[in-house]
C-alpha cells in the first residue's frame, strides 16, 4: 500500500475526532458564556410596609400560616386542578350565592385586605422608581454568596418596596386570569415542600441561603437534585437536600409544562 | 498524486468547519428556550426543636441539707439556661423525664455510660448527666454531655459547688455545652445593666444604676449617687459602665457624663461639659465611646477617646441628632435626628463630620433608641404609636418593619442580647389610676415576650444588655 494511503486514512481519523472533540467544547463553552436568563415567580416577591405595622410579627405569622393551613386542607377547586380532566371527570361545581358570601367573610380577615387599608391610591411607579434609586445608593451591608448579576437582579426586585405583586388569586372574586399552568404548579411543590422544611432554631437565625434545581419526570418522581447556589454551611445545605428529598415524589406536572420540569427549570430557593 | 492529497485535505478542512460550526436552528431554540430558569421560594423553614435531656444529679454518698440545696440549685440553673432558648431546645422536666422512662429512673441515672439507643428512641438529640461526690468537705461535680444521634460524648468537666461560684460555674458550664452544639455563645455570661427609682421618695426622685445577671439573678446595685442616674451603657468587656447623672453646681443642673471601673469600684466623671453629656456608648473595641453633647448650642453626637478625652464631631445639622448606637464593625453609627421635621432614624459613617449620612426611618410619629443587632443586618428601636411606644425592628436598609410588642404597656429602650436572640427592654404599665409599674422584660426577637427580669426594684427603665 502506498504511503500516502495511510497518510490520508491517519489524516481522515484526525479529522473526525477532532470534529466530535471540537463540538463538544463548543457545546460546552456556549453554555458557560450562555446568560441564563432567570425569572422569579410573583409569589416570590416580597412587599415591604409603608406605614408604621398595625399587627406584630407573631401575629402575621399565625395569619399566614393558617392561611396555609387552610389552603392545604381545602378541597380542590376547579381552578386548582392540574391534571387533564379524563372523559369522565364530573361536571365543574357552580358555587351557590351562600358560599361565596362565606369566601368573601373570609377573605376580608386576610393579610392582604388588611395591607390594602393603608392607602387606596394606586401605587405610583414613579414614587417607586426614587425608592429604588435612594436604595441603591446604600449598597446592602449583609454578606452575599450570589453571583453578582443573580444578586443585582434579586435585590432590585426585593428592594423595590412599594410593589405589590399580582399574586396568585386561586379563590375569590379576584382571580388572577393571567396565571400560567407552569406558576401554579410552582405554587403546588411549594406547598407540598413547605412540610418536610425544618431546621434547628440556631442555623435559623444564621440568615443562610440556598437554591436547589429540581427535575423531575413527568409522573413528578424526583429524576435529580442540583445545588445551584450553596449556603456555604454543609448542614444548611443537607437539611433542604433532605426537604426535597422527604417530600418526593411531587404532583405529576400537566402535560404542557413536562419538558420544562424534565429541564431542570425549577430552582427552588430556601428560603428565597 | 500529491497534489490530489492536498486538494482533498483542503476540502476536508471546509467540510471540517461547516460541521464544527452549524447551528441546527431548532436546537438553537431549544437551547435558548431552556436557558429559562424560574426561582420559586420556599420560605421560612419551620424550627425543629432539640430535645436536651438533663438528668438530675447523682450524688453518691451522703449529703447535708445545705449541700443538696446547693446540688439542686447547680441542677436547675442549667436547665434555666437551656429553657431560654425554647424556640430550640425542648428541656423536659423531671416529671417528663419519668414519664419517659420504661426502665426505672434510678437505674438511668446510674449508667456510667448512657443507653444510646434508649435515648434515641425518646427522640433526645443530647443528654446531659451530673456525678457529684463529697471530697474534702466539698462537693465535687462530674458533668458530661452526650450527642445521642453520633453516639459519643461532646463534654467533660469538673467543679467544685460552694456559694460563691455556683452561679458563675453553672453559667460557664451551660455556655460550654450550648456552644458545643451550636458554635456560638449564648447569653449566659451577660449581664443587663438598668435604672431603678427604689430609693426613690415623692418628694425627691432618685435613681440610682443597677446590673445583674441576664436572667435577673444577682442584682447589684452600683451607685449611692442620690440623685438622677440614666442612659447607661456597659462595655463588651464588662470591665466598664457609662452613665448620665443630673447634677447641680452652684444652683445650676447639668447632665454630666462618668466612667465607672466595675473592677475596681472607682468612678470618675469624663465628660462636664455646658449642656447635655448623655446617650454615651461604647465603641466595639472599648477605646473610645459616642455620646450627645449639646455644646454647640443644640445636641450633636460625638466620639470621645476614653484615653485622651479629645473629642470628634459626627453631626452639625442644625437640628437634633441624639442616641447614638455603634454598628459591630464600629465604622457606622445609627442615631436619631430630627432634621426632617420629626425623629427618624438615620446611619453615618464615622469616619468624618455628616459622612455618608443616611436615612433609614420614613415612617412613625417619634421614634427612639436605635440600637444595632450583634450581627449589623438589623436596628431595633421604639416609636410611639396609638398613645403608648411600642418596639419594632427593620433591616439597616430600612426594609423588612416589623413590630414586636402590642397591647403590653409603654414599650421602650429596647436593647439586644449578645447573641442577638434576644431583646431587653422596660415596660411601663398602669396599673390604677395613681399607681404606675415600670419593669425590665425579655423577649426573644420575634416579639415572644419571655417574661420580667425585675422584681420589687420600683421602677426599672433604660436596660442595657452586655456583649
Amino acid at each position: 500500500m502506498s504511503p500516502w494511503f495511510f497518510r490520508s486514512l491517519f489524516f481522515h481519523f484526525s479529522l473526525i475526532l477532532s470534529v466530535y472533540v471540537l463540538n463538544f467544547s463548543i457545546g460546552k463553552f456556549r453554555d458557560i458564556g450562555k446568560k441564563e436568563k432567570i425569572v422569579v415567580a410573583p409569589s416570590s416577591i416580597r412587599v415591604d410596609v409603608v406605614a408604621m405595622p398595625t399587627l406584630t410579627l407573631r401575629e402575621q405569622r399565625q395569619m399566614a400560616l393558617a392561611s396555609l393551613k387552610a389552603k392545604s386542607e381545602a378541597p380542590p377547586t376547579e381552578s386548582q386542578k392540574i391534571s387533564p380532566p379524563s372523559p369522565k371527570a364530573p361536571p365543574a361545581e357552580t358555587k351557590s350565592t351562600s358560599d361565596l358570601e362565606l369566601e368573601k367573610v373570609e377573605k376580608e380577615k386576610k393579610l392582604s385586605d388588611l395591607l390594602k387599608d393603608f392607602s387606596d391610591r394606586p401605587l405610583d411607579s414613579g414614587k417607586n422608581k426614587k425608592t429604588e434609586d435612594s436604595k441603591k445608593e446604600n449598597p446592602s451591608k449583609g454578606p452575599s454568596k450570589w453571583a453578582s448579576s443573580t444578586a443585582d437582579e434579586m435585590k432590585n426586585l426585593l428592594l423595590a418596596g412599594n410593589k405589590l405583586s399580582k399574586g396568585i388569586g386561586l379563590e375569590g372574586p379576584n382571580q388572577n386570569h393571567d396565571v400560567s399552568d407552569f406558576h401554579m404548579y410552582l405554587e403546588q411543590l411549594v406547598v407540598h415542600i413547605r412540610p418536610f422544611w425544618k431546621l434547628p432554631g440556631y442555623l435559623v437565625e444564621q440568615n443562610l441561603k440556598c437554591r436547589i434545581r429540581l427535575f423531575l419526570s413527568q409522573h413528578g418522581d424526583l429524576n435529580e437534585v442540583l445545588l445551584y447556589e450553596s449556603s456555604g454551611l454543609n448542614q444548611y445545605d443537607e437539611k433542604a437536600l433532605e426537604a426535597i428529598k422527604m417530600a418526593a415524589p411531587f404532583p405529576a406536572p400537566p402535560e404542557s409544562i413536562r419538558d420544562r420540569v424534565k429541564e431542570g427549570e425549577i430552582i427552588l430557593g430556601f428560603p428565597i | 498524486m500529491k497534489t490530489l492529497f492536498i486538494i482533498c485535505v483542503f476540502c476536508k478542512v471546509l467540510l471540517f468547519l461547516e460541521v464544527a460550526y452549524a447551528q441546527d436552528p431548532l436546537k438553537m431554540e431549544k437551547e435558548q428556550d431552556s436557558g429559562n430558569l424560574t426561582i420559586v421560594a420556599v420560605g421560612d423553614a419551620t424550627i425543629e426543636k432539640e430535645k436536651i435531656a438533663v438528668l438530675p444529679i447523682v450524688v453518691d454518698g451522703k449529703v447535708s441539707a445545705a449541700e443538696n440545696v446547693l446540688v439542686d440549685e447547680f441542677s436547675n440553673l442549667i436547665i434555666n439556661d437551656f429553657a431560654f432558648y425554647r424556640k430550640i431546645f425542648f428541656i423536659p422536666n423531671y416529671k417528663e423525664l419519668k414519664q419517659y422512662f420504661d426502665k426505672p429512673l434510678n437505674s438511668v441515672l446510674s449508667e456510667i455510660r448512657p443507653d444510646y439507643d434508649f435515648w434515641s428512641s425518646k427522640m433526645a438529640s443530647y443528654l446531659i448527666q451530673s456525678f457529684a461526690s463529697i471530697k474534702n468537705s466539698q462537693i465535687e461535680v462530674n458533668i458530661l454531655a452526650y450527642d445521642i444521634k453520633s453516639k459519643k460524648e461532646i463534654y467533660r468537666n469538673t467543679v467544685l459547688l460552694n456559694q460563691t461560684n455556683i452561679r458563675d460555674d453553672g453559667h460557664r458550664i451551660s455556655n460550654e455545652i450550648y456552644k458545643l452544639i451550636t458554635g456560638k455563645d449564648a447569653i449566659f455570661n451577660s449581664k443587663i445593666v438598668f435604672v431603678c427609682d427604689k430609693s426613690s421618695n415623692r418628694l425627691e426622685p432618685v435613681k440610682e444604676l443597677y446590673i445583674m445577671d441576664f436572667d435577673g439573678n444577682r442584682v447589684k446595685k452600683l451607685t449611692n449617687h442620690n440623685s438622677t442616674v440614666f442612659s447607661p451603657a456597659i462595655s463588651d468587656d464588662q470591665k466598664y459602665v457609662v452613665y448620665s447623672m443630673i447634677s447641680k453646681v452652684k444652683g445650676m443642673k447639668n447632665i454630666d457624663l462618668y466612667l465607672m471601673d466595675l473592677e475596681k469600684n472607682t468612678t470618675v466623671p469624663i465628660s462636664t461639659l455646658p449642656g447635655i453629656n448623655s446617650g454615651a456608648i461604647f465603641s466595639p473595641d472599648g477605646e473610645s465611646i459616642a455620646l450627645t453633647l449639646s455644646i454647640s448650642g443644640n445636641a450633636d453626637i460625638y466620639i470621645m477617646n476614653l484615653k485622651n478625652k479629645n473629642l470628634k464631631r459626627l453631626t452639625s445639622h442644625t437640628s437634633d441628632d441624639v442616641d447614638p448606637s455603634f454598628s459591630p464593625d464600629g465604622k457606622t453609627i445609627a442615631f436619631l435626628s430630627g432634621r426632617p421635621g420629626r425623629a427618624m432614624i438615620y446611619t453615618l459613617d464615622i469616619s468624618g463630620e455628616e459622612v455618608n449620612v443616611t436615612r433609614i426611618g420614613f415612617v412613625g410619629k417619634f421614634n427612639a433608641t436605635p440600637r444595632f443587632s450583634p450581627n449589623g443586618l438589623e436596628v431595633v428601636f421604639s416609636s410611639w404609636v396609638d398613645n403608648a411606644f411600642d418596639i419594632y425592628r427593620m433591616n439597616t436598609q430600612g426594609t423588612e418593619l416589623v413590630r414586636l410588642t402590642k397591647d403590653f404597656g409603654s414599650n421602650e429602650d429596647p436593647s439586644y442580647s449578645n447573641d442577638g436572640q434576644f431583646i431587653t427592654f422596660s415596660s411601663k404599665r398602669v396599673l390604677t389610676s395613681t399607681t404606675v409599674q415600670q419593669n425590665v422584660y425579655i423577649m426573644d426577637r420575634d416579639g415572644e415576650v419571655l417574661g420580667s427580669v425585675t422584681k420589687n426594684l420600683g421602677n426599672c427603665q433604660t436596660p442595657r444588655w452586655s456583649k
